[in-house]
């Protein structure tokens, strides 16, 4: 078969031309806003993040939801410097209606009366931060009642020595004893709400499956390197989970999904190393687009 | 990116982007909805296009994920294989088997022939645009040409 045979199986209708011309013209060509950058330190911490995408792995396809949580990620490093590794300190919980995205950052069980909650909204591409502390004082170190950045960069330190994030957690429980209301339970599996119809390896046969697990993994750690700025020895060292959550092929919310799981442990004799922990990705099995990734630094006990 | 050069570029891309929407996509309006809304698109987020050279794989990427969506919502409700009588009839038959047999293939391999075959895009542009790799285009499309062998008993010679 020939090119210009192929070229006519697809042939644009008549349509085409007019409706590309309408969208065209209906473009307005308004400044596009940009997130202040209050912190010297996060901005330097996105151009590394920039720097590393651009350099990395192009051409990888991110699901919008994923698109929500990375812009969300960026607000929360520029307005408050929360790191990624903090994350792990946070559910996360993600909502979308009406073209409106919500991401709230749950502080987790047993730290949430001094973590509070960070709610990023997104409408049109904009993120606005806000937090359920804002406006009390984080000043004191692990003393404050609210823990910030600066807390949580203490708690990520002690939590690299043996047994130091149990001293943190004690620290906000004596806090705690001095505050009124209920401590609020927070379940630290995100997006646990959906239905997961796993599937036996009879139905992946039957299933239009078109990334295999090969090629999810590899997927996975591309993102890895592009979105958390992985080197190729960290992707080497990482050992691979299969079925760490019970499946790896299922049905979630009508798609069929790839799940992948990685452990990083680079160092027997350090507690936690750079990029240390668990990473994850949800990849679209027919489309090979990110769902949804995730690295959990493991530091806070969850790991 | 100024909104003459963003229209300079989308028009000279218009029929590479419909193709690649037909191979997502069954329907005539799904895929001009697709291509509509990956220029909008395009447009809101053309502050991300780091290297214009890069302008086709980065607007392709976009249309994928807007016709993924529409798939999305559509749950598949309309499978590949509902066209509309009376638009295959006007056509040359050997092209609407061709066609039937190109729609047989499983979604990623049918997108890579597109992008490979028709658009001329090579085997690294095709797994920037599909993110993926090298290795995994070449594989698929060993594998869609073996298949379209079978179905209609003919050689890619492009």
């Amino acid at each position: 078969m020939k090119r210009e045979d192929l070229m006519r199986v697809y042939e644009p209708k008549e349509g085409l031309e007019m409706r590309v011309k309408n969208v065209l013209n209906s473009l307005e060509e308004k400044p596009v806003r940009r997130m202040n950058v209050r912190r010297a330190a996060a901005l330097a911490a996105c151009m590394l993040m920039l720097v590393t995408a651009c350099a990395g792995a192009a051409g990888l396809l991110f699901s919008d939801e994923y698109d929500a949580v990375r812009l969300a990620h960026r607000a929360l490093a520029e307005e408050y410097g929360i790191t990624e590794e903090m994350q792990t300190y946070f559910a996360q919980d993600v909502r979308e209606e009406n073209g409106v995205t919500t991401i709230v950052f749950s502080g987790m069980t047993g730290l949430h009366h001094v973590l509070g909650e960070y709610t990023v909204t997104i409408r049109d591409g904009d993120a606005t931060v806000s937090w359920s502390k804002d406006g009390e004082s984080t000043e004191g170190d692990l003393e404050a009642h609210a823990w910030g950045a600066r807390q949580l960069e203490i708690l990520l330190e002690m939590a690299k020595q043996e047994n130091g994030f149990s001293r943190g957690y004690h620290k906000a429980q004596e806090i705690r004893a001095q505050m009124d209301g209920d401590e609020l339970t927070v379940s630290i599996t995100k997006g646990g709400d959906a239905t997961v119809v796993k599937l036996d390896d009879a139905q992946i046969d039957q299933a239009r499956i078109s990334v295999s697990e090969k090629e999810a993994i590899a997927i996975a750690k591309r993102a890895f390197a592009q979105e958390y700025g992985l080197t190729q020895a960290q992707l080497d060292a990482m050992i691979y989970e299969k079925d760490y959550a019970g499946y790896t092929y299922a049905i979630r919310e009508g798609k069929t999904i790839c799940e992948v799981w990685f452990w990083l442990h680079q160092d027997e004799d350090v507690v936690h190393a750079d990029g240390d922990g668990l990473y994850w990705a949800r990849i679209n099995a027919e489309s090979g687009v990110v769902e949804e990734m995730m690295y959990d630094s493991a530091l806070a006990g969850n790991g | 990116m100024d909104k003459e050069q963003f229209a300079r570029q989308v028009t000279g891309l218009q029929g590479s982007l419909y193709r690649v929407a037909a191979s997502y996509l069954r329907g005539e309006s799904d895929r001009l909805d697709a291509v509509s809304e990956a220029i909008a698109r395009a447009w809101e987020k053309r502050y991300t296009l780091r290297d214009e050279t890069l302008f086709r794989t980065w607007i392709t990427r976009i249309l994928i994920r807007e016709c993924v969506n529409i798939q999305r919502r559509q749950k598949r409700s309309v499978p590949m294989e509902q066209m509309p009588e009376g638009e295959a009839a006007k056509e040359d038959e050997r092209i609407v088997s061709l066609r039937e047999a190109i729609d047989q293939l499983p979604q990623r391999h049918r997108t890579m022939v597109v992008l490979h075959y028709m658009e001329g895009c090579d085997v690294r542009e095709t797994a920037r645009i599909m993110g993926t790799t090298k290795g995994a285009v070449c594989a698929g499309l060993a594998r869609a040409r073996a298949a379209l062998r079978r179905m209609i008993g003919e050689e890619m010679d492009v």
